[in-house]
C-alpha cells in the first residue's frame, strides 16, 4: 500500500501549504471573517473632501455671501452654479489670480425653474419659451434681470444710475419700488453691490 | 492518531503564530491611504467614534424639483466616472398618463436636471394626470444582500450604519451588483472594483453633510443622527408616515421615503 | 434598453464568460456521475466510458474556474477567494468546493490508470517516460492484494464524488437561486435544474465525444454502452425538463408582480434561446430522437449518429438554458419596469474569442491526457486489431462494420485490469 501513503501524504502536504498561505495573511482574516460588521472605517474617513461649504467661499466673498445667505437663494449651495471651487479657492490662497467662470446661459436657471410637469406645482418655475422673451427676439440672459444672489426681489428695471449712486431717493420706504423692510439701514453707498439695475 | 494530533497542534500554533506577527505589524504598516487625499482636509477626524452614531437619511419625493444637484455634486465630491452608467445617486422621473400608464424615465441618470429633456416615447402627447421625482440612492440596508454574497468580505456595514466597500479588497466578481435589489452598485471602470454611495462617509465623519443632502437647494433629502433626538432626520421618523423600497424582501432599507407612490419600485 | 432600467443596470456585469462556467462545471459533474454510475452503482454497459469520461471530467474540472478568473475586475485578487472567505457568501464555497472535487479527481484518476502507469514507465523512453515514472510516485509494483485495494479506494472516491458533484454544481444553481433581488433566478429549483441539466449535458457530451473519439481513431463503439448512455440521457433529459416546467409554470400560475416582466423577457428578450433553442432544438428534438433510438425505431447503422445529433442537441440546449439563466436574469431590469440588451464583444478579455479559447482548452487538455494514458487500452494490446485489419473480421462485423464489430470487444478501457 505504498503508493497509497505516498499519494495521501501528496495530498496533505498540498493542505499544509494551502493552510500555510491562508495564516500568513491572517491579517486580513482577522478582521474580515464573518464579517458583516468592521469598526475601521479609517480608510473612508481619511478621504479629502472635495465640494466645498459655503461659509468657505464667504471668507473672502463678502458682502455677497451674506446676502446670499438671508435670500430665497440660501439653500442653494455656491457649487450648484458655480461648479467646483476647490482648485479656485487653492490658487485663491497663494496668488489671488483665480477665474471661475459661471455660465450666463438660460440653461443653469432652468435646471431648478424650468416648467415641468414632475415639479411640485408651488416651485417657482417659468415657461421657457415665453419667459423672458419677446416675442421673435432672442431670450435674455435671467441675470440681466434677476439677481440670483438675491432671486426674491422684484427683477431689475433697465435705468440709468447717477454717480454716485443715489438709490433711495427713489427706492426709499414708501417710494416706488421700495426698499424692503429686510435691509439694515440702507444707504446709498451700498445699494450696488447687491442690486443690479440692468445696463443698457 | 497521536502523530495526526500532534501535526494538527503544530498546524494550529504555526498558523496563529503567524496570525499574530502579522497582526501585531498592522500598526507598522502605514494606515490606508489614498492618493486624493492631501495633508490639509484629508485627515480623518480623530474625535469621530463609529459606536456613538446612528445615521439616518430621509427622501421627500414632494420636494424633490429634478434639478439633478445632488447627483452632479455626488460625482464631483466622490469623484465618479462622468457615464451615466455610473452613479452612487441618481433621479427618476415618473409620469402618470390618462391611459393609466406609468412612464418611468432617468435621462443621463438625472445628472443634468430633466428640463429639455424629452418624456419617454410613449407618454408623448398624452395628457399627464400625475408626475413627480424620485431621488434613488443606496439603501445601506441592515440586511443587506450585498454584505451577505460578498465572497472575500469586501463589503461590510458599519456600527454607524454605513455599507462600504474595500477597495483593496474587492476582486471585481460583482456578485454584490447582481444581489442588490435596488440597483446601487456599479463597478468602478477605473479601478474594477464595485463602488457605491458610503453617504460620504469621509464627509459624516468630519460633522459635514454628504454632498447631495448639502446640494439639494430644496431640502429633498435629510441626513443626520439618530443618536440625536433633536436632529430633523430623528424628529422626522418619529413623527412622519415613511415608506421604505421594496420591504418585501427584508433587507431592511435604511432610507426612509416621505410621499412616496406605490408605483416606486 | 426597453422601458426603464436602473441607470447602474445597463452595463450588463455578468459577461459570456459567466454563461461558459456554469456549463463548463455542468459538464465535469455530469461526466464525473457516469464514471460513477460504474464504479458505484455497477452500471456494467456503461464501462468502456468509465475511464474515458473520468478523463473528461479532469480536462473540463482544470478549465472550470478559468472563465470566472478572467472575468473578475481584479484577477490578480482571485486567489482572496480562498485565503478570506466570507461564508455567508455562497460563492465563497467554490474555491474550496473546486479544489477538493479537484484532488478527488486527480486521485481517482490516478488509482484508476495506475496499471497503465506503471506498464509505461516500463516499456517507454525519453521525457515521456519521466512523466510516467513521477506517476508511479515511485512504486512499480502491483499485486492482488494491492489491485483489490485501489478498487476499493476507486469505488469509495466515486462515491464520495457523487454527492461533491452534486454539491459543486448544486452550489452553481444556489449562486442564481438565492438571489432574491432577481424574480428571473429567484427559485428553490435552481440548484435541482442545474444539477440535472449538468448531469444531462456531461451524458451528452460523453456520447458526443465518445462516438467522435472511437470513429476518429478508427476504432469499434461498444452499441450496449451507447446505448445505455442514450437511455440515462434521456431519463435524465426528462426529469429536467419536469423541473423546467415547474419552475415556469409556477410562475406563470402564482402571476406575481414580476411575472408581467418575466414574460416580456420570454417573448421579447430571449424567445429564440428559450423557446427555439432550450426547449425546442435542446430538448423536444432529442427527446423524440433518444425515444426513437430507446425503443428501438432507428436501426443499429444508423443509432450511433441519431444518438449523436441527438447528444449535440443536448449541449446546445444546455448552453441556451444557462445563456437565458445568466444573460436573460440580467436583461430583465430589477425595477421590473424593463428590458436591456446584452450583445457580446468579439475581442478583449470577457468576449467571444477568450470564450471560445476557454471552451476549446478542455479538449486539448483531454488530448494531451489521452496521449499520455489512452482510456481505451494500451497501444499494442487492442481488442479490436479487427477494425484494423477487416480479413480478420467475423462476417456480421464486415456487414456492420464499426457498430456491430464493436459490440462486446471496446471493453478494452477497463479489460487491461484483469491481465
Amino acid at each position: 500500500m505504498t503508493h497509497l501513503t505516498r499519494a495521501g501524504l501528496l495530498v496533505i502536504l498540498f493542505v499544509v501549504a494551502f493552510l500555510f498561505l491562508r495564516s500568513a495573511s491572517a491579517n486580513v482574516t482577522i478582521d474580515f471573517i464573518g464579517l458583516t460588521h468592521s469598526n475601521d472605517t479609517s480608510a473612508w474617513a481619511n478621504l479629502a473632501v472635495q465640494n466645498q461649504d459655503p461659509e468657505t467661499c464667504g471668507e473672502c466673498h463678502q458682502p455677497i455671501g451674506t446676502s446670499w445667505g438671508i435670500s430665497d437663494h440660501a439653500s442653494v449651495t455656491c457649487e450648484n452654479c458655480h461648479g467646483a471651487t476647490k482648485e479656485h479657492i487653492e490658487l485663491a490662497r497663494t496668488d489671488h489670480d483665480a477665474p471661475l467662470a459661471i455660465s450666463d446661459a438660460r440653461d443653469l436657471c432652468f435646471y431648478c425653474h424650468a416648467e415641468l410637469a414632475a415639479r411640485p406645482p408651488d416651485f417657482p418655475q417659468v415657461d421657457v419659451a415665453e419667459h423672458g422673451a419677446p416675442e421673435g427676439g432672442e431670450a435674455a440672459p435671467c441675470a440681466s434681470c434677476h439677481n440670483p444672489h438675491q432671486p426674491g426681489i422684484p427683477p431689475a428695471i433697465p435705468h440709468e444710475i447717477e454717480i454716485p449712486p443715489k438709490c433711495l431717493t427713489c427706492h426709499a420706504q414708501g417710494e416706488w419700488v421700495p426698499v424692503s423692510d429686510a435691509h439694515i439701514e440702507p444707504n446709498n453707498a451700498e445699494c450696488l453691490t447687491c442690486h443690479r439695475p440692468k445696463e443698457e | 492518531m497521536a502523530i495526526s494530533r500532534r501535526r494538527f497542534i503544530v498546524l494550529g500554533t504555526n498558523a496563529s503564530f503567524g496570525g499574530l506577527l502579522v497582526y501585531t505589524m498592522r500598526g507598522i504598516v502605514s494606515p490606508p491611504s489614498t492618493p486624493a487625499a492631501d495633508a490639509q482636509a484629508g485627515d480623518a477626524n480623530s474625535d469621530y467614534r463609529v459606536e456613538d452614531h446612528d445615521w439616518a437619511y430621509v427622501i421627500d419625493t414632494a420636494k424633490c424639483i429634478g434639478c439633478g444637484r445632488c447627483a452632479r455634486a455626488c460625482k464631483r465630491e466622490n469623484n465618479i466616472s462622468p457615464h451615466p452608467e455610473y452613479n452612487r445617486t441618481w433621479i427618476e422621473r415618473y409620469t402618470f398618463t390618462d391611459d393609466g400608464e406609468v412612464h418611468v424615465d432617468s435621462p443621463e441618470a438625472g445628472i443634468n436636471g430633466f428640463y429639455g429633456e424629452e418624456l419617454p416615447e410613449e407618454a408623448r402627447g398624452k395628457k399627464i394626470t400625475k408626475s413627480f421625482f424620485v431621488p434613488k440612492i443606496c439603501n445601506q440596508c441592515d440586511v443587506s444582500p450585498c454584505v451577505q454574497v460578498c465572497p472575500v468580505g469586501a463589503s461590510f456595514k458599519t456600527a454607524d450604519g454605513a455599507v462600504l466597500v474595500h477597495k483593496d479588497r474587492c476582486i471585481g466578481c460583482r456578485y454584490c451588483i447582481q444581489a442588490c435589489p435596488y440597483g446601487s452598485r456599479y463597478l468602478d471602470p477605473d479601478e474594477r472594483v464595485a463602488d457605491k454611495c458610503t453617504w460620504c462617509y469621509h464627509r459624516i465623519t468630519k460633522g459635514m453633510l454628504p454632498a447631495c443632502v448639502e446640494a439639494c437647494p430644496v431640502g429633498a433629502r435629510i441626513f443626520g443622527d439618530l443618536r440625536d433626538p433633536e436632529s430633523e432626520v430623528s424628529k422626522t421618523l418619529a413623527e412622519r408616515r415613511v415608506h421604505v423600497l421594496k420591504p418585501e424582501l427584508g433587507t431592511k432599507p435604511q432610507i426612509a421615503y416621505l410621499n412616496l407612490d406605490s408605483a416606486v419600485q | 434598453m426597453d422601458g426603464f432600467a436602473y441607470p447602474n443596470e445597463i452595463e450588463i456585469g455578468w459577461s459570456i464568460l459567466i454563461v461558459l462556467y456554469p456549463f463548463i462545471t455542468g459538464l465535469v459533474a455530469g461526466a464525473f456521475v457516469v464514471s460513477s454510475l460504474y464504479h458505484v452503482l455497477n452500471v456494467k454497459t456503461l464501462k468502456p466510458v468509465a475511464s474515458f469520461s473520468l478523463v473528461m471530467a479532469l480536462a473540463f474540472l482544470l478549465v472550470a474556474p478559468l472563465p470566472l478568473q478572467a472575468h473578475l475586475g481584479r484577477p490578480e485578487r482571485a486567489f482572496m477567494i480562498f485565503l478570506t472567505p466570507n461564508f455567508t457568501s455562497a460563492m465563497a464555497g467554490f474555491g474550496y468546493i473546486w479544489l477538493a472535487y479537484l484532488v478527488l479527481v486527480l486521485v481517482e484518476t490516478w488509482l484508476v490508470f495506475r496499471p497503465d502507469i506503471i506498464h509505461y514507465a516500463a516499456t517507454t523512453t525519453g521525457p515521456k517516460r519521466l512523466v510516467y515514472e513521477a506517476l508511479t510516485l515511485g512504486v512499480h509494483e502491483i499485486d492482488e492484494k494491492a489491485r483489490i485495494m485501489d478498487e476499493k479506494v476507486i469505488r469509495a472516491l466515486a462515491g464520495i464524488g457523487i454527492p461533491m458533484a452534486a454539491l459543486l454544481h448544486g452550489y452553481v444553481g444556489f449562486l442564481f437561486g438565492s438571489l432574491k433581488a432577481n424574480p428571473w433566478w429567484s427559485t428553490p429549483l435552481m440548484p435541482a435544474i442545474f444539477l440535472m441539466s449538468a448531469i444531462v449535458s456531461g451524458i451528452a457530451l460523453l456520447i458526443v465525444m465518445y462516438i467522435a473519439t472511437m470513429k476518429l481513431l478508427g476504432r469499434p463503439l461498444d452499441e450496449d454502452c451507447v446505448t445505455s448512455l442514450v437511455k440515462w440521457l434521456l431519463a435524465i433529459l426528462l426529469v429536467d425538463l419536469a423541473l423546467e416546467g415547474l419552475e415556469i409554470l409556477s410562475m406563470i400560475y402564482q402571476a406575481e408582480e414580476s411575472w408581467e416582466i418575466i414574460s416580456r423577457l420570454l417573448t421579447e428578450g430571449i424567445p429564440i434561446s428559450y423557446f427555439g433553442i432550450q426547449f425546442g432544438l435542446g430538448s423536444l428534438v432529442p427527446v423524440l430522437l433518444l425515444h426513437a433510438i430507446a425503443i428501438g425505431l432507428v436501426r443499429g447503422g444508423h443509432r450511433p449518429w441519431v444518438a449523436f445529433v441527438a447528444a449535440l442537441c443536448v449541449l446546445i440546449g444546455v448552453f441556451a438554458m444557462r445563456w437565458n439563466v445568466v444573460i436573460g436574469g440580467q436583461l430583465l431590469s430589477k425595477s421590473l419596469r424593463g428590458l436591456l440588451t446584452y450583445t457580446p464583444t468579439l475581442g478583449g478579455r470577457e468576449g467571444v474569442l477568450a470564450a471560445t479559447v476557454l471552451m476549446i482548452l478542455p479538449f486539448y487538455i483531454f488530448t494531451v491526457i489521452v496521449s499520455f494514458i489512452p482510456p481505451w487500452g494500451r497501444p499494442g494490446d487492442e481488442p479490436d486489431a479487427v477494425a484494423i485489419d477487416p480479413g480478420r473480421a467475423p462476417p456480421e462485423a464486415v456487414a456492420a462494420p464499426i457498430w456491430r464489430a464493436g459490440a462486446g470487444l471496446a471493453g478494452g478501457a477497463r479489460a487491461r485490469e484483469l491481465e
